[in-house]
């Protein structure tokens, strides 16, 4: 309800400002820009930039695997199932657990519910790690990491007879925040009624929240929105928006693709107004 | 753990082995097909059914739901068991592009049980004005499917049913919502009426080994030989 009665204020800000100086002409300005700029693409949500990678292959698999019992074992084992001596202290009765890298279930993904990650998302997430959890391994040479997501490909059966995953289609690209767009937002979380779970003001305080489990039954609650730096999947808006859409299968948060197809603009007004209440 | 890999690597390169071998159902036209019918039964009281305490949305929902797990009618008569012929590899045809319903209402998944054939869809619908989640699980080990959010009331959502087997509908929002979607590779399979009755019908003549499954009591497997034209039975006993 504060963060709703500072939207307001903000909002009234914002008209008062625009009579002065025209800003809401130029937000909607922008708008219309970043319309004319959307065009649908198959591509996947923030591909690496290392377009030079080594090749998949049983060599670079086995030295991924090196790699592997050398950084990642302490936490995902040496079954790799998430059952490394570092995993008892991570968290020994809450979500989430490292994970089982032989389950073939992937939270972080470009692709639709219940499909496999894209090797750009296992990259990705190698490199971030994940906020609160994982360290991420930027400084590991990009061909390292590229052999690391083979081993750990490898440790799933799936990723060979899967190679054509449904991937998230990205449409259009993150709108200018402008106080319009956080209004349209707001709407957005009214409606899809993600305050059901992750409260009316974003603070993972739902009237759901205290139920919520992950996959291997560890309770696992939604996060507090208005904690930004705080987001596992990363806070960009496009990191936002894939989010949203692709869900994150082992956990409770369900994709909306379907809801926001043919409104994707809306997906990304969600993203400000999710962003704004961290400000 | 190397003999753990090898079972591992023995245990994939078997399972592709069976993949490769297992043929895809062939829809061909059935003259003088046979049938298989018959009752299956819980003898014994019937198993009682917990109460699902409703923590949220009782305004939709109600403050109690008795859950639905356990059917039995007149005579032992037992409902939602689900009879799939196991080994069949052509007969009839069916609707390739059919839609297998699923509703959210109250707070409970309807129907509970049900059959499809592997590639049908699921049509997901919500009749609540609340939020729910279609969270499918795929087989024993409950392996995530999809998890699909249904925040609008009335607005089917249509997706594939990829794998064969017993796949878990739950949905997280709502922990006592519980309900499973039978997916077999062929159109052979039926869940039981009320009374515990089914009826497979135009079943090419020949020996099958056919499944009676209930999401508590397990499952059992029968031989049944179909007769051209004729009707073969099938009773089955749970419990006792």
């Amino acid at each position: 309800m504060k963060k709703y009665t500072r939207f307001i204020n903000s909002l009234l800000a914002a008209i008062v400002l625009s009579m002065v100086t025209g800003l809401s002409a130029v937000a909607q300005a922008a708008e219309a820009k970043a319309k004319a700029k959307a065009k649908p693409t198959e591509l996947p949500i923030k591909v690496s930039p290392y377009k030079k990678r080594p090749a998949e292959s049983a060599q670079s698999i086995a030295e991924g695997r090196v790699i592997y019992e050398n950084a990642c074992i302490y936490c995902h084992g040496v079954e790799a199932k998430g059952e490394g001596p570092v995993a008892f202290y991570l968290s020994r009765d809450t979500a989430p657990r490292p994970r089982d890298l032989t389950s073939g279930i992937y939270k972080f993904r470009s692709t639709a519910s219940g499909e496999l990650p894209m090797d750009e998302d296992i990259f990705r997430t190698i490199t971030r790690g994940v906020t609160g959890y994982m360290p991420g391994f930027e400084g590991m040479a990009p061909a390292d990491r590229w052999k690391l997501v083979y081993y750990v490909k490898s440790l799933v059966p799936d990723f060979k007879e899967v190679t054509d995953p449904e991937v998230i289609k990205m449409v259009g690209s993150a709108i200018p925040s402008s106080a319009v767009s956080i209004r349209r937002g707001y709407d957005v979380y009214q409606q899809f009624k993600c305050w059901e779970c992750h409260g009316g003001g974003g603070r993972g305080d739902g009237k759901k929240a205290p139920a919520l489990k992950d996959d291997w039954d560890f309770p696992l609650p939604p996060r507090d929105l208005t904690r930004l730096s705080s987001f596992k999947n990363g806070s960009e808006p496009a990191d936002l928006y894939r989010t949203v859409m692709a869900g994150f299968d082992g956990g409770a948060m369900p994709s909306y693709a379907d809801f926001f197809e043919g409104s994707e603009k809306d997906a990304w007004h969600l993203v400000n107004y999710i962003r704004s209440l961290s400000e | 753990m190397s003999n753990k890999k090898l079972m591992t690597c023995i245990g994939v390169v078997a399972s592709l082995m069976m993949a490769s071998n297992a043929n895809a159902y062939k829809a061909v036209t059935v003259t003088n097909g046979g049938s298989i019918s018959g009752k299956i039964s819980f003898s014994g009281a019937a198993p009682s059914n917990p109460k699902l305490d409703i923590t949220k949305d009782k305004e939709t929902c109600g403050t109690s739901i008795p859950a639905d797990y356990y059917i039995v009618g007149a005579g032992g008569g037992l409902k939602n068991a689900v009879v799939v012929i196991e080994n069949i590899e052509q007969g009839k045809a069916y609707d390739k592009k059919g839609k297998v319903p699923v509703d959210n209402k109250k707070c409970m998944f309807t129907p509970h049980v049900t059959t499809a054939v592997k590639g049908q869809k699921l049509a997901i619908n919500n009749s609540d004005p609340v939020l729910h989640n279609t969270h499918l699980y795929h087989g024993e080990k409950l392996k995530t499917m999809y998890n699909i959010a249904l925040p609008l009331q009335n607005r089917v959502i249509k997706k594939p049913l990829r794998k064969d087997g017993v796949i878990t509908v739950k949905c997280d929002a709502h922990e006592w919502m519980l309900s499973y979607v039978y997916v077999a590779k062929h159109p052979y399979s039926v869940v039981t009426a009320a009374d515990g009755s089914f009826t497979l019908s135009d079943v090419p003549a020949g020996s099958y080994k056919v499944k009676i499954w209930h999401e508590k009591l397990g499952e059992s497997i029968q031989d049944v030989t179909v007769a051209a034209g004729g009707t073969a039975t099938l009773n089955h006993s749970f419990g006792k």
